[in-house]
């Protein structure tokens, strides 16, 4: 066990290694000065030099590579351009909307997923299931932009429900952050649920016809009690990595989600960046992204040791 | 998978009637195909040039002129709408060839050669670990935003998904039998292997190729959408929608077309994939 | 034991069975209906259990053994359902209930606590997410009134029971720390935790080797005889028939094409396919692993027919030697001797 874990961790280093290096490399590959780039076609020579130097792209690119090794190390992502603060200080003040927002939407596609997923598995083939089948399948197909526009016209405007942007102002109550947060949260909900109701549908009928389940109910045990506590906890297993991947790849639906509400979250941070070309900026919220990624999936491969007593080498 | 050395595609003849066996697979070529016919036949279609402005028809619903309505300044959102599928198919197909090309090349490579699999494995699993919009827009960020660049950014995003599949393979074929057995008598295997790795790989990336358009195609229009993909002048699905946004609540058939189209058009691939999966290999189906 | 050739015996008046007898299945017919196709996996079997006895059912695979007990237990796969006959059992308190006919709610509390099921693949039955404790327990806990810390000693008494060393370890332990035999003895343990009279044992040992089989064989005659229940016991091996059974059906494409009693269906077998069987054991008591059954399946040359096109007539007609004209007919089942069933019309000449 200690030796799963420790291989575990490992590997988890060995993949955040790579992620690291790859930022450092896409953010190189831009053709051209990215300092020039960044100061536009009105910057002077001397601006031009400061900000490379300031940057230290005037150094080999070995010696960067390694200089931005040790300041991650440091935990310092580098400074803004625009935002005159420390990368991670911009990221951490925008954390608040896109945590909530994951995490609600979360909660929303899973609550949309897991039963659908079941019973659709348990009633295979009938119309449940293939009604629930091609609304996961379409619910895949909606860009979130789209259908949270749809929501806007619909809740926020037609109705009025739900305020149609932002995220109340700086000193707004949690209960209004929170009114800001129910139509985007679920349009992303919505639209990542498909994923995981697939995947709760497969793994439930890959163990509804197993020997144990039969076993089940030749106790005598109620059908309900038969699927959820010995069928579904083995299916849990795979539909937890999914529901934990989807979360950190929801970061990427927030992206465009935060946009289209206009929330002052990290997606919305990333596409400002994007357009100003603030390359810390970016630079600092791949690798906090998908450093979260990484950590998600060494947290389920732990948890496998939780719930799956034979995971033990 | 099985690897055998039988014919790759038995049983062709009936193909024709398997696909109209399969009932989403036939719905998907369709609509798939009516798209396509109406990207490619647009200038025949299309009541009126794309960029034709005409300030006075601005803002107007859809009727029996213009089907779709008009945009804020004027111009036919039906013509725009076909027209831009032109684009949206080009950059999904152009991305999905590339992402093939990359990915393809990386999963052989890994799977051949014992020494550059741990880097290129790490290299897939970290790219992996990239949310794809984020991952791209970072990437057209890197690049400057141009259609080029999209189509680059997307190829890159999605290769790793077919070098996982490729490289699995190839993987499992170089330890079977008689490669074995041709590399310990000195045969240059890796042209046996090739022809195997390829064979029995058709399906699979065949398949997830499909998906892959799919999801390019999303990416694209989300890009698209947030201003950081192709200009917002050209017209494709997702700089109609961008340009919508404002006048959400007032002239809603701005976003609501345009969407619809996307809808179709991820859907239909998805369809088709699905049914590829279940035609193609019956072993390859996981109810996913 | 009771023979009934066929079914309408005792219809119209209430429910009842002879004092002694535990299970009476009357032309039970099972198919599997989907769409145009229709599979007669069990077509007009009957047979009855006396109490406290066992009753094997034999036959090739395919021939219906595990659809039976499965229609017994009411735990048919979807497109599986009783067309037609009945199961009768008598319950604990003595009424007689006919199990084709009972609503859902009220087989939950046969299921386990009545008749409990003990199935071919040890390996695969038990929940691999549980502690084998904790099956037990739910077991218990499902059919009767008392605290965990009661079904816990109850739990680790039937491990005891059915010999597991250390009961009180093994009842923290996983499936996957155990063998194969040890989890078929778990299974044991688990289905006679609320004393069942009647447990039906779907090849319980077809998985096992030969060694392990012998013990799990012991087992279950020495915890018949302790407990008083009447075992319903599945195999497709003749020699682990002789050494469990007091009775034996034996099934081939749906239907019972000869049953009686051991002694008298070993002595002198009066079917040409239960004789191709016996033929192939040189010596039933020596011969009791299944790889032996497997070989003596293998020496009746041809197949069990597919239950989609089954010939008109005798099913084992196209494999018998003694075929004549008549096996176009399909033959009843006659009564050849005292207690002794055959569906030959050639009974004589065996
Ligand atoms: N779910 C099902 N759908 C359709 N047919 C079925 C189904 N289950 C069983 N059958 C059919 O019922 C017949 C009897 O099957 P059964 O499992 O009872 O055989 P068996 O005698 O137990 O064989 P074995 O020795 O292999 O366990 C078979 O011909 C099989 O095709
Ligand atoms: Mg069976």
């Amino acid at each position: 066990m200690t030796r799963y874990v420790i291989r575990r961790f490992l590997g988890m280093i060995a993949v955040m290694f790579t992620v690291v290096t790859i930022v450092f490399v896409i953010v190189r590959v831009a053709p051209g000065d990215p300092a020039a780039v960044m100061l536009g076609p009105d910057a002077t020579a001397a601006d031009i030099a400061t900000l490379r130097e300031k940057l230290g792209l005037d150094r080999p690119l070995i010696l960067q590579y390694l200089y931005f090794l040790g300041q991650l190390l440091r935990g310092d992502l580098g400074q803004s351009i625009f935002l005159n603060m420390p990368v991670l200080s911009a990221l951490a003040e925008r954390a608040e909307p896109t945590f909530f927002l994951t995490l609600f939407s979360i909660l929303i596609a899973s609550a949309i997923a897991l039963p659908v997923g079941i019973l659709a598995a348990y009633k295979r083939g009938s119309l449940f299931d293939q009604v629930a089948t091609t609304l996961a399948m379409l619910a895949a197909s909606i860009p979130s932009f789209w259908l949270g526009l749809i929501f806007i016209q619909v809740f926020a405007v037609r109705f009025s429900w739900f305020p149609v942007s932002g995220y109340g102002g700086p000193d707004a109550s949690f209960i209004v952050r929170l009114s800001h947060l129910i139509l985007p949260a679920t349009t992303l909900g919505i639209v990542s649920s498909a994923l995981i109701t697939r995947f709760t549908r497969a793994s439930m009928l890959d163990v509804l016809n197993d020997d144990y389940v039969r076993t089940a109910r030749s106790k005598g045990m109620g059908e309900f009690q038969v699927v959820m506590k010995h069928a579904f906890k083995n299916a849990l297993i795979p539909v937890l990595t999914v529901i934990g991947l989807t979360a950190a790849l929801l970061v990427s639906g927030a992206v465009v989600t935060e946009t289209v509400f206009s929330l002052p979250g990290v997606g919305n941070l990333v596409v400002s960046a994007v357009l100003r070309r603030d390359y810390p900026v970016i630079q600092g919220a791949l690798l906090v992204i998908a450093a979260l990624y990484v950590l998600i999936n060494f947290v389920i491969d732990m948890l496998y040791l939780v719930v799956d007593p034979r995971v033990r080498y | 998978m099985a690897v055998t050395s039988s014919p790759a595609i038995a049983g062709r003849p009936g193909l024709v009637s398997l696909v109209f066996q399969r009932k989403s697979l036939l719905i998907g070529l369709v609509v798939l195909g009516a798209i396509t016919v109406f990207a490619v036949l647009a200038p025949l279609i299309a009541p009126y040039a794309p960029n034709r402005l005409s300030v006075v028809n601005r803002l107007q619903p859809p009727s029996g002129r213009w089907w779709f309505g008009t945009d804020e300044f004027g111009r036919d959102i039906f013509s725009r709408t076909i027209y831009a599928g032109q684009l949206s198919l080009l950059v999904g197909a152009a991305a999905t060839l590339l992402a093939a090309a990359i990915g393809i090349t990386l999963g052989l490579v890994a799977g051949f050669f014992r020494k550059a699999d741990g880097i290129v494995a790490r290299i897939i699993d970290a790219m992996m670990a990239f949310p794809d919009i984020l991952l791209a827009i970072s990437l057209v960020a890197a690049l400057g935003p141009s259609l080029a660049t999209v189509i680059v950014a997307l190829g890159i995003v999605y290769a790793p998904r077919l070098a996982r599949i490729v490289r699995a393979s190839t993987l499992i074929i170089r330890e079977l039998p008689y490669i074995e057995a041709a590399r310990a008598l000195g045969v240059p295997t890796w042209r046996i292997m090739l022809r195997h790795v390829l064979r029995n790989l058709v399906s699979p990336i065949l398949v997830q190729a499909t998906f892959i358009f799919a999801y390019a195609m999303l990416a694209e229009a989300s890009l698209s959408f947030l201003g950081v993909g192709v200009s917002p002048e050209v017209p494709t699905w997702g700089t109609m929608i961008a340009a919508g946004r404002q006048y959400v609540g007032s002239a809603d058939w701005m976003t609501l077309f345009p969407g619809i189209a996307i809808v179709l058009a991820v859907l239909s691939l998805q369809l088709v994939g699905d049914g590829l999966r279940d035609l193609l290999d019956p072993r390859l189906r996981k109810d996913l | 034991m009771v023979i009934t050739a066929s079914s309408g015996v005792g219809t119209g008046a209430a429910l009842a069975l002879p004092p002694h007898v535990q299970l009476k299945v009357e032309d039970l017919q099972t198919y599997f209906i989907q769409g145009a196709s229709t599979v007669k996996s069990v077509d007009g079997v009957s047979f009855s259990l006396s109490r406290g006895q066992t009753l094997a059912v034999v036959g090739e695979s395919g021939s219906g053994k595990s659809v039976t007990s499965l229609t017994i237990m009411r735990l048919l796969a979807h497109p599986g359902r009783i067309v037609g006959g009945r199961v009768l059992y008598r319950l604990r308190g003595g009424d007689v209930v006919d199990l084709a006919q009972l609503p859902e709610k009220r087989m939950r509390a046969i299921r386990g606590r009545e008749i409990a099921m003990i199935f071919q693949e040890p390996m695969t039955s038990l929940n691999p997410l549980f502690t084998v404790g904790d099956q037990i327990m739910e077991m218990i806990l499902l059919h009767e009134s008392v605290s965990r810390d009661e079904a816990r000693v109850r739990a680790k008494r039937m491990l005891e029971l059915v010999e597991i060393p250390a009961p009180e370890r093994r009842l923290d332990q996983y499936p996957h720390e155990m063998s194969g035999g040890m989890r078929q003895r778990v299974m044991i343990a688990l289905a006679l935790s609320c004393n069942p009279s009647l447990l039906i044992a779907d090849e319980p040992t077809t998985a096992l080797d030969v060694t392990i089989q012998a013990q799990i064989l012991d087992l279950l005659r020495r915890l018949q005889k302790e407990i008083g229940m009447s075992i319903l016991f599945i195999t497709h091996n003749l020699g682990v028939v002789a050494e469990i059974a007091h009775e034996v059906v034996v099934m081939y494409a749906g239907r019972v094409v000869e049953q009686g009693l051991v002694l008298n269906v070993f002595e002198r077998p009066r079917h040409p396919y239960t004789r191709g069987l016996l033929a192939c054991i040189p010596d039933v008591r020596r011969d009791r692993t299944e790889g032996g059954g497997r070989r003596l399946l293998n020496a009746i040359p041809g197949n069990v027919p597919s239950a989609l096109d089954l010939p008109t007539g005798c099913a084992f007609a196209p494999r018998c030697p003694l075929v004549v004209d008549r096996c176009r007919e399909l033959p009843p089942l006659i009564p050849v001797s005292e207690d002794h069933l055959s569906r030959c019309w050639r009974y004589d000449d065996l």
